[in-house]
């Protein structure tokens, strides 16, 4: 079954059911003082899947990443990731049990060089405990892989010839690509991506959205918050629109471009973004 | 930029010239008693309330160390002042034969201690020792009959401390810099007000006391204008801004020992005045003008802060620098402001200070480590915070010397553990916010 | 005006055994904040415990000299412990003022009257030095580095202390060169990116906690076994900002930079301060000094090292973050 006729196979509700979901959300709240920041009654990301989350400013989006990837804990609720729970466990856990982040303000490593960037990233390093790190004989054949491993991903980011310039030489938009990249580097079975367009100039998306894709076709989940709606339009196979903390709707994008909720919430914030519409 | 930071240096330079030519006529006349040993001898007797000591005159004394001894007598005010070289260390004694009749050894009373040149940094300053003979009076008085007076004693700390911590937590608040020269500002505000009480116009402290608090007001806006105002155009980041503060906290106050000596002074007015009977407690006249000034300019303060119009765009800037500057305010002139009033209030709790405990050197360095105790309880950058705060750590020490009396030297450490114990169990501070993360 | 012996005595200072205290003291706070990002400015307080950790044991229970080693490194994991479990959650300015903060405690109960019976109060302990003295191979009377006269227990301690910090950084270099210091520097540029790529931030922060807690106590116990004497005045906040002063200096986050640092700042030092002593100087036969007195005297001229030290810490974070030799690109501390 093709991805495009998976995804049209979901229903169309807030909350609806996908068979062999990779994320199960359950009761999400998360309030900052009197405000309630997120409100998830129940929510399933689609395996293998590119699944976006939309949804006007102050939705709720990126504290929600923000509490499943254990960078923020919950008021309440539970989450399955591969059914098993991640309520409470810290984001390093996260991170090891194959959910790898980006962030919205992009934390390269800026006085490291950008193939320590990528190293960083590599799994299970018998170099990260500090007895085996003095001895180098122990880690170095293995440090070797890890650094061919992320040449290659470098090399298919377009950062391979900038491999020894310190990362805070990057700009914006390349930060984001190395970002990814180092993300990739994890090994994740879902990918979660905050805002990866944002600063990055139309030529590097379009060669962005096909490494997304290609993210997909390897095998992986990618979930992402973007604002922009071309990529939106472009890639996503699933969409989930966040409002005042809920979640009102999921479906395709024309699914959801046409839905009369989904419309008010945007003009209910006076953003002008057409959904659905050509731009 | 470069010419802002030569001017900083520059008006750095001009002011402590100035200071130089000021002091040091006077800095030097005191050499003598610097390199000399101060002994004091008193007998504890009962007061109204709380122990009184009468100098004992007539009493021989000597010291005597490696590089050189002395003796003398002690003269009506029991202070017996003996040159000898400031090196290396030294045994002070008295002759216990020579005390009047009816005058005591106590039981718990010393008759000899030794002091030490070499330790410490205070290299080239006086020192002083005190012998206090007679029983300790205290004993008479229960337990809790002292409490109203170690109450007393804690609220004025307590006011002490707010005043000069509002001028912290505000500076953090609208810049979030932890300024470690604040305890210079201190220092400054209170040798300044000394300068006009004892050397200069020799004015009575209630007039001198405002030429202190304009003297730090300007030391901390030149340290705006000249020094953090430049460095945040830069970009300079917290941490190095935070260091760059202690480097220049060490500079001034080594500056400060070089032209004035390590000596406590004293100021003309409210030194010795008997304490005033209120019934369960007393109070000299000096600690009720001290609580008196205080508790208004803190009130006056916090209404300053929660009403006027200037007092709100200082609270908009310390909750969000961007939206202030966004809606209009003016976020330069604020932290000028701040950094104004900030040094003010630091030079009113300088001279309530010096009234108190002397004017010295390091007397701003000496609380200032308290001061970082109360604005950290208090949620760091809150000035109603950094009120509430001290006010635990004012407490604090006081209780904690009334509970433990015989470790009366360690009540620094009960305001750390307050510190220490206050940040586990409440991470954010007392009236702190949590962080968002992401 | 003697300055040849100004001067070898200055060089001396910059390379004596008390210079590798200093020198361990900062390499420790290298491996904090140049490293790892941690503001810790309470560096004397380790120091402190592993001077007192050595001095205790041995002259008041006459341990046997390896057990109070090994309670000094013991003590060192315990305090690094302590105070990560107490501030590594906290925000990292907090992180500052309660590492002052339990230094000073450190320093208070030291010197309190109250536990003199133990640590000997403001006067410290002595005669802790006897088994580095029975194991020093080189002749009592020493050698001359041209008009400085080291005697043969200090020329001891310069060597074996030369040895030890050789080691000491070398370690460091191995630690700091493999994926374990690779992580320490992501936490230093950004400890959310750390976590989110799977590292256990706490764990990190708290190992290097521990392994800068040692060296730096170490560096206390070799500036105590200098001094013949352990006195909590050696181990005020000062001591902790000297250490800052002195890193950056030497330049941050680079494993000689604490040695450079170290030399330059203390023969700086040294050289200012012997200078003016002979400069203000009166002799029985030459009762004017060099300089005139209303400028500087005996009595204070004392203070202008310390003014040195604070002014020159301000001004380098400012034009100089990088360090005297650094290049502006390698500089791994905070400042744009």
């Amino acid at each position: 079954m093709s991805i495009d006729a998976k995804s049209k196979s979901f229903e169309s509700v807030p909350g609806s059911s996908k068979p062999d979901a990779i994320l199960v959300v359950d009761n999400v709240t998360r309030s900052f003082g009197g405000l309630v920041a997120v409100n998830v009654a129940h929510l399933e990301i689609p395996r293998n899947c590119i699944t976006a989350l939309i949804g006007p400013n102050g939705a709720g989006k990126t504290t929600f990443f923000n509490v499943l990837t254990g960078f923020d804990e919950p008021d309440s609720g539970d989450w399955e990731f591969n059914g098993s729970s991640l309520a409470g466990v810290s984001a390093y856990k996260v991170a090891r049990r194959g959910m790898v982040r980006t962030f919205q303000l992009t934390k390269a490593l800026s006085r490291m060089t950008i193939i320590d960037n990528m190293r960083l990233g590599a799994r299970g390093q018998l170099g990260e405990s500090a007895w085996r790190g003095i001895l180098r004989p122990l880690w170095a054949s293995q440090e070797l892989e890890n650094t061919k491993k992320a040449e290659n991903l470098l090399e298919r980011f377009n950062l391979g010839h900038m491999r020894d310039e310190l990362a805070g030489s990057l700009s914006g938009g390349q930060r984001k690509l190395l970002e990814m990249a180092r993300a990739l580097m994890v090994e994740p079975e879902i990918v979660m991506l905050d805002e990866p367009m944002a600063g990055v100039n139309p030529v590097l998306k379009q060669s962005l959205f096909q490494h997304i894709k290609g993210l997909r076709d390897e095998g992986r989940t990618v979930l992402f918050v973007e604002h922009d709606m071309d990529m939106v339009r472009e890639i996503s196979d699933w969409i989930i629109v966040m409002a005042q903390g809920e979640v009102i709707a999921e479906g395709t994008f024309d699914n959801v471009g046409s839905n009369p909720v989904v419309v008010n919430a945007y003009l209910g914030s006076h953003h002008e973004v057409d959904i659905g519409g050509q731009s | 930029m470069k010419s802002s930071l030569s001017k900083a240096v520059t008006f750095l330079g001009v002011f402590f010239a100035l200071g130089f030519v000021l002091w040091s006529p006077l800095a030097h006349a005191a050499d003598e008693e610097d390199s000399a040993i101060t002994i004091l001898i008193a007998e504890r007797v009962a007061g109204s309330k709380v122990q009184e000591k009468i100098p004992v005159a007539g009493v021989k004394v000597r010291v005597e160390g490696a590089a050189g001894s002395a003796v003398g007598v002690t003269d009506a005010k029991g202070i017996a002042v003996l040159g000898v070289p400031p090196v290396g260390k030294y045994e002070v004694s008295f002759d216990v034969s020579t005390l009047p009749k009816g005058v005591a050894v106590g039981a718990d009373s010393k008759t000899s201690l030794s002091i030490d040149f070499s330790s410490g940094v205070s290299v080239g300053s006086g020192k002083s020792v005190s012998f206090f003979v007679g029983n300790d009076a205290r004993v008479a008085e229960g337990r809790w009959e002292q409490l109203p007076q170690v109450l007393v004693g804690g609220i004025r700390i307590s006011l002490i401390l707010a005043i000069c911590s509002i001028g912290l937590a505000l500076i953090f608040g609208t810049t979030g810099l932890t300024n470690f020269a604040h305890s210079e500002i201190i220092t400054v505000g209170a040798m300044v007000a000394f300068w006009f009480n004892q050397n200069g116009p020799q004015w009575p402290l209630l007039l001198a006391a405002p030429f202190g608090i304009v003297g730090a007001a300007l030391m901390g806006g030149a340290f705006e204008l000249r020094l953090w105002r430049p460095l945040r155009r830069r970009g300079t980041s917290l941490t190095s801004m935070m260091i760059v503060s202690i480097g220049m906290a060490i500079g001034i106050r080594y500056v400060l020992l070089f032209l004035l000596g390590g000596r406590n002074r004293r100021y003309a007015q409210y030194v010795g005045d008997p304490e005033i009977d209120f019934g369960p407690f007393g109070i000299t006249p000096r600690d009720i003008a001290i609580m008196v000034i205080a508790l208004i300019v803190v009130v006056g303060f916090s209404l300053f802060l929660l009403y006027a119009r200037f007092g709100k765009a200082i609270r908009a800037v310390s909750d969000n620098p961007d939206l202030a500057s966004a809606t209009g305010i003016n976020t330069d002139r604020v932290i000028l402001l701040v950094w104004i009033l900030g040094g003010a209030l630091a030079g009113l709790g300088g001279v309530m200070n010096g009234a108190s405990t002397g004017v010295q050197w390091d007397m701003g360095n000496v609380i200032l480590l308290l001061l970082f105790a109360a604005f950290t309880i208090g949620g760091l950058g809150n000035p109603f915070g950094a009120l509430v705060g001290s006010f635990v750590i004012g407490m604090f020490t006081q209780l904690w010397t009334w509970v433990f009396p015989s470790v009366v030297e360690l009540k620094a450490l009960g305001a750390l553990i307050a510190l220490v114990v206050v940040l586990l169990v409440r991470p954010e501070g007392i009236l702190g916010k949590k962080e968002r993360v992401g | 005006m003697n300055w040849g012996l100004i001067f070898s005595n200055s060089v001396y200072t910059a390379i004596s055994a008390n210079a590798i205290a200093y020198m361990l003291v900062a390499t420790g706070l290298n491996v904090h904040f140049g490293y790892t990002g941690l503001l810790n400015f309470g560096q004397a307080g380790f120091a402190a415990i592993g001077a007192y950790s050595l001095s205790i044991p041995i002259s008041r229970f006459d341990w046997p000299w390896p057990f109070a080693v090994l309670l000094v490194i013991v003590s060192a994991v315990a305090l690094a412990l302590m105070l990560g479990f107490a501030t590594l959650r906290l925000r990292p300015d907090y992180l500052a003022v309660v590492t002052i903060a339990i230094a000073e405690i450190i320093r208070l109960c030291l010197n309190s009257v109250r536990f003199t019976w133990l640590t000997g109060g403001n006067d410290g302990l002595q005669g802790f030095t006897g088994f580095m003295e029975k194991l020093n191979p080189f002749p009592q009377q020493g050698i001359w580095l041209w008009k400085q006269k080291i005697d043969g227990y200090r020329l001891w301690l310069l060597v074996s202390g030369w040895v030890l910090l050789l080691i000491v950084a070398t370690l460091v270099y191995l630690l700091m060169r493999s994926p374990w210091g690779r992580v320490l520097r992501s936490i230093r540029e950004d400890e959310d990116a750390a976590r989110s790529l799977g590292k256990n931030v706490f764990a990190y922060k708290l190992q290097s906690l521990m392994i800068g807690g040692v060296i730096g106590a170490i560096g206390g116990m070799w500036l105590v076994l200098d001094k013949q004497s352990s006195q909590p005045g050696d181990f005020a906040t000062t001591f902790t900002f000297f250490a800052y002063t002195i890193i950056i200096l030497g330049g941050v986050a680079r494993v000689k930079g604490p040695i450079i640092g170290t030399v330059i700042f203390l023969f700086i030092i040294q050289f200012v301060d012997i200078a003016l002593q002979q400069a203000t100087k009166t002799t029985p036969t030459d009762p004017t000094p060099v300089l005139p007195t209303w400028l500087i005297d005996q009595n204070n001229y004392a203070q202008l090292r310390f003014m040195l030290a604070g002014f020159a810490l301000a001004a380098l974070v400012v034009f100089r973050p990088q360090g005297i030799f650094g290049d502006k690109r390698e500089q791994a501390f905070d400042v744009h």
